[in-house]
């Protein structure tokens, strides 16, 4: 028994090593991109409460600020920790051994330099008027190259995996995987290299941004939230057999939800109708998982427990703010809610609630989780991880009130420059959550390995 | 030279794996490409139409114009030409409708109306 553990553990051991410099790599860019978005988002916040804030050069104007931050942020950050976390999960699932890790490797290079060509060009004024399409249509085609040699490994691994199990996790990153290079590849050729006309360009960027949201970040962060609340807390996914259920459901709706975006568009009412229609029908999947994740946790004092978990206190945030995001999307979807949202910041606050508050928190829980393990030490400081949790939990909070109030100041019902003040005062509070993350990474990514206390964690 | 040497793949198991997912991104992405390609071939049958029919326009309009003869010229410079030549040639450019409702330049002001004079009576 004994020995089956120790070999157990040693195959672990050589899966994590195997995939070591691929996910450092990934995880590395992932938080210098935070670090750089986190400033910019900083800045931007400023400009909104004081116009005048860098505004003599061309380059620091709002417009590109705002669109570098987005960027920086969904290409940067999320985007390569995704990239690390994937291929970590599927790896450790499907016992893969990654032999060829200088692929990854060289597809990560050239991501990031490409990202950082195109983030270059944006500060220049090369933008395109799409959101998260916005840099120059040359950029994507080496994105997406890059893409397939960083990041199609976990499908890999999955085609190699020695048994036929597959975990719902598996599932959620192949469909994510997979999702990524087909919409890009999509939108930039129907907006960018040969665009449609009128109307339809606006529906290509609803469902682009979309799916893009939703099924590459959302898809991924949700696999990451099933292995983990299973891993951590040590308990079977409660209702396992309604999951597959979610998968499919949520896979097939939230690629429909693009029109429920554009509704008071002069786009035709039926499409809009089938954009409220496939939102409505979110709630299946949203209410599958909720059952699948409070329902493994909920009991036996599960969430209380979670609460003493770094990893797990920060995948509980996410999944509450996905339910939350998510049935946000739902009630707002309908007509009559819609029309007092859509022209407001609300829709940013949706957003943020959905990108950051979900997926960057997931993101987070999942580094405390595998730092460690790939690089045998402890994290240099408990404290600076409580303030990374509770600067960025504070800040997420924030940031989404900020939005709300935003929606009410485009209403007139307060002045804009106040507020614009709580979004200034999360973007602080996320920026010093983020620098206390980024210290204690990289102080653990640079210390000496203690073979002693590796998996002493 | 042993049996083991000989028999190493060219391409490890994995890359191959890698390569054979790229082959399936590459083949979706392709037939998305071209049916969107091939459906954007529908733009050029519009885009023909609208050619055809901007030379349409232009026909109607040079035969309009070949109704404006000096023959047909009124002392206050207006003209008198049928009304279907007149309604041909409104709808073939609207423009020449206020171009003839100016002001004639005799320094009086220019009657309003009318612009065409009924040649069928």
């Amino acid at each position: 028994m004994s020995q089956e553990h120790s070999s157990s553990r040693s195959s672990v051991s050589r899966i994590d090593a195997s995939v070591s410099l691929p996910v450092r790599l990934f995880i590395i860019s992932s938080i210098l991109w935070l670090l750089v978005a986190s400033v910019l988002s900083l800045i931007v916040a400023l400009k909104l409460q004081v116009p005048s804030f860098l505004s003599d050069c061309a380059w620091f104007t709002y417009g590109r600020l705002e669109v570098l931050q987005r960027n920086a942020f969904i290409y940067g950050w999320a985007s390569n920790a995704l990239f690390a976390l994937n291929l970590w999960i599927m790896s450790s699932l499907a016992r893969f051994e990654l032999k060829s890790s200088w692929l990854p490797v060289l597809g990560g290079l050239v991501w990031n330099l490409t990202l950082t060509y195109g983030l270059i060009q944006v500060l220049l004024g090369q933008l395109n008027g799409f959101a998260l399409l916005e840099m120059p249509k040359e950029v994507a085609p080496a994105m997406v190259v890059a893409f397939l040699f960083a990041a199609l490994w976990p499908a890999v691994a999955f085609a190699r995996r020695p048994t036929g199990n597959v975990f719902v996790s598996q599932w959620y990153i192949i469909g994510a995987t997979f999702v990524f290079p087909v919409i890009t590849v999509v939108a930039q050729l129907m907006l960018l290299w040969c665009p449609t006309l009128g109307v339809m360009q606006a529906l290509v960027h609803s469902w682009f941004y979309q799916n893009l949201i939703l099924l590459w970040l959302g898809g991924s962060a949700l696999s990451a939230i099933y292995y983990f609340i299973a891993k951590e807390s040590g308990r079977t996914i409660s209702a396992y057999y309604l999951a597959t259920v979610g998968f499919w459901t949520y896979f097939l709706f939230a690629s429909w939800t693009g029109p429920a975006t554009l509704l008071g568009a002069p786009i035709p009412v039926w499409l809009q109708s089938v954009g409220v229609v496939a939102a409505l029908m979110m709630l299946v999947p949203i209410v599958i998982t909720a059952v699948n994740f409070f329902g493994t946790l909920a009991p036996r004092s599960g969430i209380a427990q979670s609460w003493n978990n770094t990893t797990l206190r920060f995948v509980l945030v996410g999944t509450v703010s996905f339910i939350v995001s998510a049935l946000l999307s739902v009630v707002f979807s309908t007509r009559s809610l819609n029309a007092l949202v859509r022209f407001t910041e609300f829709t940013q606050a949706q957003e943020h609630l959905a990108v950051y508050s979900f997926v960057s928190m997931v993101i987070f829980g999942a580094a405390y989780y595998i730092l460690p393990r790939l690089t045998g030490s402890f994290w240099p400081s408990a404290k600076l991880v409580h303030l990374h949790f509770w600067a960025s939990t504070l800040g997420s909070l924030l940031f989404v009130v900020a939005g709300l109030n935003h929606g009410w100041a485009a209403h007139g019902r307060t002045d804009f420059a106040v507020s614009a003040l709580p979004g200034l005062v999360a973007a602080a509070l996320l920026f010093v959550g983020h620098f206390a993350f980024a210290l204690n990474a990289f102080g653990m990514l640079t210390a000496e390995e203690a073979p002693s206390s590796r998996r002493s964690y | 030279m042993s049996d083991s040497n000989n028999s190493r793949p060219a391409i490890s198991g994995q890359v191959a794996s890698w390569l054979g997912v790229i082959a399936f991104v590459a083949v979706a992405i392709a037939v998305i490409a071209y049916a969107y390609l091939a459906f954007r071939s529908h733009d050029g049958v519009d885009a023909d139409r609208r050619v055809a029919q901007k030379a349409l326009r232009a026909d109607l309009e040079s035969k309009a114009k070949g109704k404006l003869t000096d023959s047909g010229r009124n002392a206050d410079g207006t003209y008198h030409i049928p009304v279907d030549a007149a309604v041909a040639l409104i709808a073939a450019k609207p423009e020449i409708l206020a171009k003839l409702r100016q002001p004639s330049t005799n320094g009086g002001e220019a009657p309003p109306a009318p612009v065409f004079t009924n040649g069928n009576k």
